[in-house]
């Protein structure tokens, strides 16, 4: 009896000590897995990207990409999700945060607590920023997706815009203050700033169709005091009262109504293009002239958003002071994505793939998937600056695109990566923040709070809550607007009426939700 | 299909027509194929509205929440000026577009000149082959204040605008309804045309030996000959009272005019598909509520017809 079990004992210890080295020998095994990601049209599939064969040497993971289209995404996702016909991985696929909870909760994508062996770099991450740990775990403690991080703080925000040509022909300076911008606005619109002869045919303020409320207004927001938390806190239509430490409703605060009577006055003083909250087609009009002969003032990320080299002539302002606060509240975290890359139950090697995602959160792996290779995609000047090659450089459609040529992580956004040094990473462009921004990242951050929110998560019936009376309300507040700024109701008489009929439609009940969400995340975040 | 069999024996006369027509029933058979896969078994999904729909759980596995969603949208702030707008919206084109080709199928009728009617006539319809998205991108290229032809127009015989015609609230069913007309008069007008060529030119004749003046013969020959055929486009027409295509009204669409503009289609669209959480089962909901009226509508109306006219569909 004694002999069997030694000889028992003996062949586990045998086996196991074979296993164990069949294991370290697995380590860099070939090993095929299939992730889903998206298709772009400027560059070829991922099936050839340089960066993906020199991973695969690294790495001895072979990937086959499926690449499917941005536009048809959300289809088949439904399609993936209903046949259980999942890929081991998805990068760069864009899922929200209720999605990732739902699914994570289900099984469905693996929770990277269980391999955190298997994550060193992402665990350091956590441990260096823990309000970017605390968007990452869900309700019910798990972390169902590699993050999406950039600390440049410039690029992750909505900024204004002023014409520069203008403001030296009139002798004026960058304004600062909201006072000043509506001096500025008056000068526009009253003295030739286009210097052509005719005073009528400037237009101060230039916003993109459709896009008042969440992108003009919400910028706005910053300086009255509604948005010290970011585009997240924003986008839920509500903000955290300092003085009441409490949840309360944008539309029907004061301070709204201080930041419309703001706008109404600019309206008034025909600041505005008229067909701003029209049909308007911006192409035609800007066909009328040059287009820096036209706009004044605008917002978006990049200037270059208005014409190729906007940049050169537009001067960027984070945000305005003087008001009751001076945050930048078009201002998105440090976090961007919390899905972006994520391994699903079907991945046969979840502990391979986990040390996959995770070397991109190292120092290694972030130059690797930013700059590239020593010798191939970036060299090392004299001053020891990383500058990409003249290759990358000098592409078509420029360094981005050529960048993303060989597949860095460049473009497109959301992918599952720790982005380097914001200044690091404009050098090796030729570039900094200031040429393309008109700003500092040292600057910029003066006007970021320290507590920019994640996207909150709804639990249990949260959702419907919500969904019942979040749309109606957004839709009444759109119209509304419209009509206080444009005059068409006056704030002395329409006002009590707008707040009465807002609060009869569910306000208090969705305040509630938000409460609990802000109060789950406050806790979190101890 | 035009004659109906009585209940009793009817199962063995169609067996006897199946073996009589082999060769038609065999021709029929792929459109009954088509519409019972595209159209009969999709409506399984019809589920979802009953549902509380999410994509991990499936159609057939999502939890039951009866008619919930309904409820919901009934008590919404929109409900009213929804189904307010959408018939308006739909009855007013209706009245317009349902007389409006016959008109000018008349008028082309008068025009004796037969190479000038077919111009005229191929200008009338080519409006119809622009894509919704192409015509809306006229209309506001048009409409535009500054650079648009009607304002330019209006400017020049002295019509002062204070406000761009496509913001105005009250233009919007207007500008809806009659570019909806520019773009289809000519081609409804063409059945109405190929019906009046089919009537028997002899009815004519005798009525002119009568004494019938040209106004008589039109009012007691040809508008009877196409009562029909009127009757028949009416009854399909109200079937669609109720749906009001999203696109061109989503397109037209601004923060302005929402007031008279937002229709029950458009509302499906953002809420079920703009949301940034789309609710499927919420607008699958509405949806089915907007087809379930229809439905109501199209067979009254034909009940109707068949009690007064005798011309029905079915």
């Amino acid at each position: 009896m004694t002999r069997l079990l030694s000889i028992a004992v003996a062949l586990i210890l045998a086996l196991s000590m074979l296993l164990s080295c069949a294991v370290a020998e697995s380590e860099n095994e070939p090993i095929e897995v299939t992730i889903v990601t998206y298709s772009w049209d400027v560059k070829g599939s991922a099936n050839t990207d340089w960066i993906w064969q020199k991973y695969e040497e690294m790495t001895g993971i072979h990937v086959n990409w499926t690449e499917i289209p941005q536009s048809s995404a959300e289809e088949k996702k439904m399609t993936m999700f209903a046949s259980g016909d999942l890929p081991d991985a998805f990068f760069q696929f864009d899922f929200s945060v209720d999605e990732l909870y739902e699914y994570g909760q289900k099984g469905t994508f693996i929770n990277l607590n269980d391999f955190d062996d298997y994550t060193p770099a992402l665990n350091a991450f956590f441990e260096s920023d823990k309000a970017a740990k605390a968007a990452c775990v869900m309700p019910d403690g798990g972390i169902y997706g590699f993050p999406g991080v950039s600390y440049n703080t410039v690029g992750n925000s909505l900024r204004y815009y002023i014409n520069g040509e203008w403001l030296d022909r009139l002798n004026l300076k960058v304004p600062e203050t909201l006072d000043e911008l509506t001096a500025t606005f008056e000068a526009f619109k009253t003295q030739d700033a286009n210097g052509n002869g005719d005073t009528d045919d400037e237009w101060p303020i230039y916003i993109r169709y459709r896009s008042f409320g969440w992108a003009f207004e919400r910028a706005f927001e910053g300086v009255f005091g509604l948005g010290d938390h970011g585009n997240n806190q924003c986008d839920t239509g509500f903000y955290l009262e300092d003085s009441t430490d409490t949840i309360e409703y944008i539309y029907t605060s004061e301070k709204c109504k201080a930041m419309w009577q703001q706008f109404a006055e600019w309206w008034a003083a025909g600041y505005f293009y008229p067909e701003t909250f029209g049909n308007f087609d911006y192409a035609s009009w800007v066909t009328a002239g040059k287009v820096d002969d036209v706009v004044g003032f605008f917002q978006w990320a990049h200037a270059n958003f208005l014409y190729d080299g906007a940049s050169q002539v537009y001067d960027g302002i984070n945000q305005f002071r003087g008001g009751i606060s001076e945050k930048m509240s078009y201002l998105n975290p440090s976090l961007s994505t919390v899905g972006a890359g994520i391994i699903t139950n079907k991945c046969k090697y979840p502990e391979r793939m986990a040390k996959w995602f995770d070397y991109f959160y190292s120092d290694e792996g972030r130059i690797f998937t930013y700059a590239g290779i020593e010798g191939e995609t970036y060299f090392v000047d004299d001053d020891g600056v990383m500058r990409y090659t003249d290759d990358i450089m000098n592409y078509d459609g420029g360094w981005q695109l050529g960048s993303f040529q060989y597949g860095l992580f460049t473009y497109g956004g959301g992918v599952p990566s720790l982005e380097i040094d914001t200044d690091a990473m404009f050098a090796l462009h030729y570039s900094s923040p200031e040429q393309e921004f008109g700003t500092s990242v040292e600057d910029c951050s003066q006007f970021c709070d320290d507590d920019v929110w994640p996207a909150f998560i709804a639990i249990g019936d949260e959702q419907a809550v919500i969904d019942t009376y979040a749309t109606d309300l957004d839709n009444y507040v759109t119209e509304s607007r419209v009509k206080f700024v444009t005059g068409e109701w006056n704030f002395e008489e329409d006002w009590d009426a707008y707040v009465t009929q807002l609060n009869s439609m569910g306000v208090a009940e969705l305040q509630a939700v938000r409460q609990a969400q802000y109060d789950r995340y406050a806790a979190a975040q101890q | 299909m035009l004659y109906r069999y009585k209940s009793r024996g009817a199962l063995s006369q169609l067996r006897r027509s199946m073996v009589r027509n082999t060769g038609l029933y065999l021709m029929s058979l792929p459109v009954v194929i088509y519409f019972i896969i595209f159209s009969y078994l999709p409506m399984y999904g019809v589920q979802i509205a009953f549902r509380n729909y999410s994509l991990t759980e499936g159609i057939t596995t999502s939890p039951w929440v009866g008619i919930d969603h309904l409820r919901v949208f009934y008590q919404s702030y929109y409900f009213g000026r929804l189904i307010k707008n959408t018939l308006f919206l739909s009855v007013y084109s209706l009245l317009v577009s349902i007389p409006a080709p016959i008109i000018l199928a008349l008028m082309f009728q008068e025009v004796k000149h037969k190479k000038l009617r077919s111009v005229l006539q191929a200008i009338s319809y080519a409006p119809n082959f622009f894509s919704t998205v192409v015509a809306c991108g006229m209309i506001v290229m048009f409409l535009a204040p500054n650079t648009g032809v009607i304002p330019t127009l209006l400017e020049a015989l002295g019509v002062k605008l204070n406000s761009s015609i496509l913001t105005n609230k009250d233009t919007f069913r207007h500008i809806y309804v009659w570019s909806g007309i520019w773009q289809s008069v000519g081609w409804s007008s063409l059945i109405y045309t190929a019906a009046i060529s089919g009537i028997p030119t002899d009815q004519y004749e005798a009525a002119a030996i009568e004494g019938a003046s040209h106004l008589q013969q039109i009012i007691h020959i040809t508008l009877p000959n196409l009562a029909p055929t009127i009757t028949i486009l009416t009854i399909l027409a109200m079937g669609g009272v109720m749906s009001v295509g999203y696109e061109k009204v989503y397109l037209l669409q601004n923060d302005l005019n929402l007031e008279t503009s937002e229709v029950i289609s458009t509302y499906v669209f953002k809420t079920g598909l703009l949301n940034k959480k789309p609710r499927y089962s919420f607008s699958a909901m509405v949806g089915l509520f907007n087809s379930v009226v229809n439905l109501i509508l199209l067979s009254s109306v034909n009940l109707l017809s068949r009690r007064i006219s005798e011309t029905s569909l079915w």
